[in-house]
């Protein structure tokens, strides 16, 4: 086994176990432990992103990611502020 | 296959263990902060040449930076609760 | 599995256990913990295939990632503090 298969069945394994912990995790019912699951997948996503040698697909995702996380976690938190109001 | 390497491996190894067999929070962050400066070791061994060294120093400079975040925020929370 | 170096048999076990940890905790400062040994895992992976300047690109992006979760984290539980003490008194107001 090479470094390019191990790392491939790598992100396979990253993105089955996001995905399954996603949709049936213990305690995902608060949307902010869900929200955390799903960061799981998309590092899987990378690294398949890794294999396939598209290194300019690579860089775009891991900054466009930290900026979706602030996107998503301000929605979160006014969502909350507008249903105790 | 270095000796250096194997024994830095082994310490990173043990470290990953530990942090996920830990029940304590702060003892917890105490062993992340230990594993990042082995993975910065093991960057600055596998690459040979200076390009190598950069990588290992911004990587050393960002993960203590990150694990600082973490550790104030452990406090905040318990000042709230 | 023979002529894997040290660095990525290390980074390999990093991914699989931050992983597990990540969806098997359940208070939110551990899953953050264990989000940061999975990044190191991939940026451990992202080195050993020779992409130094991504690899310093994502290093960069890291902290930023876990200092807006964590900011994100201390203003929901504050919300949901004020939100809970605010619920308790108000069936007794309105009574």
């Amino acid at each position: 086994m090479d470094l390019v298969q191990y790392i491939l069945y790598l992100g396979y394994a990253l993105l089955i176990i996001g995905t399954l912990g996603a949709i049936l995790g213990p305690k995902v019912e608060d949307p902010l432990i869900r929200f955390l699951n799903v960061e799981v997948p998309s590092i899987g996503v990378a690294l398949i992103f890794l294999t396939y040698d598209e290194d300019l697909a690579l860089m775009t995702f891991i900054a466009v990611n930290a900026i979706l996380s602030l996107i998503l976690i301000r929605a979160l938190i006014l969502k909350e502020k507008y249903e105790s109001e | 296959m270095d000796i250096l390497e194997i024994v830095i491996g082994a310490v990173a190894l043990l470290m990953t263990l530990r942090i996920f067999l830990e029940r304590s929070r702060a003892r917890k962050l105490l062993y992340l902060c230990c594993l990042s400066f082995c993975i910065s070791a093991l960057i600055a061994l596998y690459v040979k040449s200076p390009m190598g060294g950069i990588t290992a120093i911004v990587y050393f400079i960002t993960s203590t930076l990150s694990s600082n975040a973490i550790a104030y925020t452990i406090e905040q929370t318990k000042h709230i609760e | 599995m023979k002529n894997l170096e040290v660095l990525p048999l290390i980074s390999g076990v990093c991914c699989i256990l931050g992983g597990l940890g990540v969806v098997l905790h359940t208070n939110p400062i551990n899953k953050i913990i264990m989000l940061a040994l999975l990044e190191i895992g991939m940026i451990g992976l992202i080195v050993s295939s020779y992409y130094l300047d991504i690899a310093i690109i994502s290093s960069i992006c890291e902290p930023i990632c876990t200092i807006i979760l964590l900011l994100g984290y201390m203003k929901y539980l504050t919300t949901i503090k004020k939100k809970k003490k605010f619920g308790r008194d108000l069936p007794v107001l309105s009574k």
